[in-house]
């Protein structure tokens, strides 16, 4: 056998080896396993997405970020991202914040008055193979029209208060949840899934239900939608 | 051409599978196989492959008798993911319902031989007042508590569960957002030790299984047992709807340290 031929010998035995190898050793995952997909949205929603798009108070907001330098960095990440990316509509609060960007999700952190508030995002969802399983769907509430905010007002719990509020303003499947560190809201909005955590020093004032649902309600679309 | 004969022979065995390939060994005295004589040369036994560690654990959902319901959702809600805690030993069980706990089944402190030692419990939905969808009571604890090897503070390292960033430390809290988009909290941990390790943003990337802290009882000035209370936090797509929800950690905590004890961590 000359050289090269034994070099081709050698090639071919080495790919067979591998072949072999790798055919016997590829990992399955569990037969269990959440498996993650994306999110679509509805046709409300997507009408939703594009009034705010729209919106002259959003549209005279993105201005403002856009000419303020200092937020010119937050400003790329959140255009960027591909979740729509909703944040607080308060200058002074984003120049505070910092901007995590992932595959169709993002978190917003911001610290404010001995508080520390995360703002999450996600364009997809993990979903179980196991029938049955998953979370409860939150109970159903009619959107109320135009008229219901003042309807809303008229609520006088304020848990309730604010969940009618946020309703109005285009929140659904609202879940507000005390926690061992203070409070979350998670809700769904454009289609995509939202949780806001106040992480608190000490829960009571500023850190209620009432208080998250209420910043949730007042957060802005701050980039296009992320498609 | 016979060498190349040879040669395609050599490669039908080398793309068979370690565990041997599918011909037929005669049997003795018995008339050769089919495909040719057999080798004259024994055939090396491949060594059996260990067997698997396992530990005494309950299965998910079994709570402390008398602790509330749990979920019994099977679901690997963070398959691949690395057990939290460095090393085993670490011990699945209830703070509240164990000795030295608020509802405990006797007397004893929480360093008792009975709190480190198997077999593991689910805690996750044990009874609080704390809302969580994924349980039948729709409330209870949102995580899983976990002692690690010793009933030390400050002595066992809690580490990431997958690669991602850390987002926010408070004063007993440390969110880890994962690069699969889970939200990962860690609560408890020694915080000093924790501000020391990530002083400045540039240094919260971290890597699956590198240090984020180590397991101690800081709760804000709150008196509490030494454990890592950890928590997943996941968007679920449910039947056509969804949330971002606490999701049931104990099988994905079974499923990652049946790795770490058996080496694949």
């Amino acid at each position: 056998m000359n050289v090269r031929t034994g070099a081709v010998v050698g090639g071919l035995l080495l790919a067979a080896a591998i072949a072999g190898v790798a055919t016997s050793q590829q990992p399955t995952a569990p037969p269990n396993a959440a498996t993650q997909v994306g999110l679509t949205p509805s046709r409300e929603e997507a009408a939703d997405l594009a009034r705010a798009q729209q919106d002259p108070l959003t549209t005279r907001f993105h201005r403002q970020l856009e000419q303020d330098k200092g937020l010119a960095g937050l400003g790329a990440q959140v255009a960027a991202a591909t979740a729509p990316v909703l944040g607080p509509p308060d200058v002074g609060l984003l120049h505070a914040a910092t901007f995590y960007n992932g595959d169709r999700h993002y978190m917003l952190v911001i610290e404010d008055a001995g508080r520390v508030i995360e703002i999450y995002g996600s364009a997809k969802a993990f979903q179980s193979p196991v029938a049955g399983a998953g979370v409860q769907a939150a109970p159903a509430v009619a959107r109320p029209a135009a008229a219901g905010r003042l309807a809303a007002a008229r609520v006088q719990d304020p848990t309730d208060r604010a969940q009618a509020q946020a309703r109005a303003r285009g929140l659904s499947d609202i879940r507000p949840e005390k926690t061992e560190y203070g409070v979350d809201v998670a809700f769904r909005r454009f289609g995509a899934l939202y949780n806001v955590s106040f992480i608190c020093e000490t829960q009571g004032a500023g850190c209620t239900e009432a208080d998250a649902i209420a910043f949730a309600a007042g957060l802005v679309l701050l980039n296009g939608g992320g498609a | 051409m016979r060498r190349l004969a040879a040669v395609a022979a050599l490669m039908s065995l080398t793309a068979c599978s370690p565990s041997g390939c599918s011909q037929p060994t005669p049997e003795k005295g018995g008339p050769p196989p089919a495909n040719g004589p057999v080798a004259e040369t024994p055939l090396e036994t491949p060594p059996t492959a260990p067997t698997p560690v396992d530990w005494p654990h309950e299965a998910g959902g079994a709570l402390h008798p008398g602790s509330g319901s749990g979920a019994s959702d099977p679901t690997l809600w963070a398959a691949g993911m690395r057990f939290p805690i460095e090393q085993a030993p670490a011990y699945a069980n209830s703070q509240v319902y164990g000795y030295g706990g608020f509802a405990a089944p006797g007397p004893g402190g929480q360093c008792d031989d009975r709190n480190y030692s198997y077999p593991w419990r689910d805690n996750f939905c044990e009874t609080r007042s704390w809302t969580n969808g994924m349980c039948p009571a729709g409330k209870g604890h949102q995580g899983q508590d976990i002692r690690p090897a010793t009933c030390e503070k400050k002595a066992h390292w809690a580490v990431a569960a997958e690669s991602g960033r850390i987002t926010s430390i408070g004063s007993y809290t440390v969110t880890l957002l994962g690069d699969s988009g889970r939200i990962y909290r860690y609560l408890h941990l020694d915080m000093a030790g924790v501000n020391a390790l990530f002083p400045t943003p540039a240094s919260r990337n971290v890597e699956r299984g590198q240090h984020i802290g180590k397991v101690s009882a800081d709760f804000g000035g709150n008196a509490t047992t030494i454990h890592l209370h950890f928590e997943i936090k996941a968007p679920v797509a449910s039947g056509g709807g969804g949330a971002v929800t606490f999701v049931p950690t104990y099988s994905s905590l079974v499923d990652s340290y049946g790795r770490l004890l058996n080496g694949a961590a």
